[in-house]
């Protein structure tokens, strides 16, 4: 029986197994929880000052989107235009080929399918994230 | 600030109740957690000690002929009724379920069943005496409060725990792995303000490294920690946590918690007494009271809250306990708002892996010149485990 050995290397080999399963297992659970929203509840300003139109495109996703998009490296993080894009959710100055805008629903029919089951963004809305990705400095 | 109280308030008013570690069973000669559960701070998987002590101990007789002995009862407790043939594998299903009755005796009264938890809990033990141990729960993810707000279902898996333990001696062990932090009084309530201020609720489970230790009238739990891995960097948060009782005697354990750590954009400091007290055959009154220091590393957000929870359970008779509960919060120091929840409940064990619970609810908020009118919630849950 397991339960009657004793020879402290075979505690250390299990050990030695165990320990990394499990801190690395289940890497695909779910993770929300009491600090998923620290980004938006204690940042005041996001992004840069050279990037004005990312705090207000911030605050609809975050609204809209992140409570269903808050998985590892999900959008509560992407607290600035620069995390977007390397995301590659953005491509900056093209709203037209950034999955992130082609998956919205338009509000004035068509478009993808975000928010998922849900009524499209206003069309304010829908132009305010279309400008900041157009107007993403360096693009 | 403004953008945390919709979410604080969704908490508040939603008493859900999952954990299943029992602080109150210090009523019954159990003062330590340690006995009846894997984890030494309490919750997750029980022993199978824990098991015929909840079979034997705990639950009514009153279905089981009055010929079975108690052995008989006790060995009936394991998974499916049965003794387990082998020593190193364990598992355990947990479910639990909840009526929620929201404005009750009004007629806005609204009714809703929440499945709260479904869980599945493997456990691998060597050695003599259940020395080393690996633990694993997996479990339902109950929505996020913004999800249960537009009554959206995320129907996704997630981890309760999973850690790996060592027990160098009953007086020692080091445990590594995703478990929830060392603080306080681990209510079965998670939704109790001493677990929301503290960031100690249902979903708030982290990787790192515990020692538990048993010494001299003391018994404490040293947390260090470095946020969940399962979520970005920025948001980990990553610190210490302590929590330390002293044995005053058998009947009463006064205890002491703190907690700092921090994230890219908040500093959390909190710190807690509390006492469990051991009334008589059954019966226990547990209070704990403490503040929690958020720092906002820029930005806005900072604030200081307060909180204080006073339990009672009284038993009846074998598995009926009637409960007093009270929970009080200041959510900011500097606002002249605060909390007060309280009411009455009955906790009922049938018999063996079943526990039905009935909670009445009071709430309100006190403004400075304001007291919201009262609004009575109704809880009626069944919890069952296999
Ligand atoms: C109710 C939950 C929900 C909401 C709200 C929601 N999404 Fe999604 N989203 C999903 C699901 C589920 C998928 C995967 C299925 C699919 O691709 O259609 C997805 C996929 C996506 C994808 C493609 C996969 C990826 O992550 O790259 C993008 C981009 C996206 N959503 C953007 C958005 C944006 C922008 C919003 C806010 C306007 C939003 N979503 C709101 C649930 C949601």
């Amino acid at each position: 029986m397991i339960s009657k050995i004793r020879h402290r290397s075979l505690h250390l080999a299990l050990l030695g197994v165990m320990i990394p399963v499990i801190i690395f297992a289940f890497g695909s659970c779910a993770n929300y929880n009491s600090n998923t929203f620290d980004a938006t509840a204690y940042l005041d300003t996001f992004g840069d000052p050279n990037d004005p139109n990312f705090a207000a495109s911030f605050k609809i996703i975050e609204e809209k989107c992140s409570w269903c998009h808050y998985h590892k490296g999900q959008y509560p993080s992407l607290i600035t235009s620069q995390r977007w894009v390397e995301s590659g959710q953005v491509v900056p100055g093209s709203p037209q080929t950034s999955p992130l805008f082609l998956k919205l629903k338009n509000p004035s029919g068509g478009g993808g399918n975000m928010p998922q089951d849900l009524p499209p963004l206003s069309s304010t809305e829908y132009s305010t994230i279309q400008s900041w990705i157009q107007n993403i400095p360096g693009s | 600030m403004r953008k945390l109280i919709p979410l604080l308030l969704i908490m508040i008013f939603t008493p859900l109740k999952e954990s299943k570690a029992y602080p109150q069973f210090i009523g019954h000669g159990y003062p330590s957690c340690l006995n009846c559960h894997y984890n030494p701070m309490g919750n997750g998987p029980l022993t199978d000690y824990g098991r015929a002590v909840g079979a034997t101990g705990i639950a009514s007789r009153m279905f089981y002929p009055s010929s079975w002995s108690e052995e008989k009862i006790g060995d009936s407790s394991g998974f499916l009724f049965r003794k387990p043939k082998q020593e190193v594998a364990r598992t355990q299903l947990n479910y639990r379920g909840l009526q929620m009755v929201q404005a009750f005796g009004t007629s806005n009264a609204k009714s809703s069943w929440i499945n709260m938890q479904g869980s599945g809990q493997l456990i691998l033990k060597f050695l003599n005496d259940d020395r080393l141990i690996m633990v694993g729960e997996i479990g339902y993810n109950p929505p996020s409060p913004q999800a249960r707000a537009a009554n959206q279902n995320q129907k996704i898996l997630r981890s309760r725990e999973h850690y790996v333990g060592y027990r160098f001696n009953p007086e020692f062990g080091v445990y590594a792995g995703f478990m929830d932090k060392a603080y306080g009084i681990r209510v079965a309530e998670h939704i109790a303000l001493s677990r929301v201020y503290t960031d100690n609720t249902q979903n708030d489970q982290t990787h790192g490294v515990m020692i538990h230790g048993l010494a001299g009238g003391f018994e404490g739990a040293l947390h260090a920690f470095f946020g969940s891995m399962f979520q970005s960097a920025d948001i980990r948060q990553k610190g210490v946590s302590l929590q330390l009782e002293r044995e005053v005697n058998n009947d009463h354990r006064i205890g002491f918690s703190f907690l700092n750590s921090k994230n890219d954009y908040i500093g959390v400091t909190s710190y807690g007494a509390h006492s469990r007290i051991s009334l008589n055959d059954g019966s226990a009154l547990m209070f704990e009271f403490g503040q929690n220091h958020r720092n906002a590393k820029s930005g806005s957000g900072s604030r200081i809250s307060r909180y204080g929870l006073l339990q009672t359970f009284s038993k009846a008779t074998q598995g009926l306990y009637l409960i007093a509960n009270i929970d009080y919060g200041k959510t900011d120091l500097s606002q002249e708002s605060s909390v007060l929840r309280w009411g009455p409940g009955i906790q009922f064990f049938p018999i063996q892996k079943v526990e039905l619970r009935a909670d009445l609810y009071n709430s309100r908020v006190f403004n400075e010149n304001s007291t919201s009118l009262d609004s009575w919630m109704l809880l009626l849950q069944t919890h069952i485990w296999l």
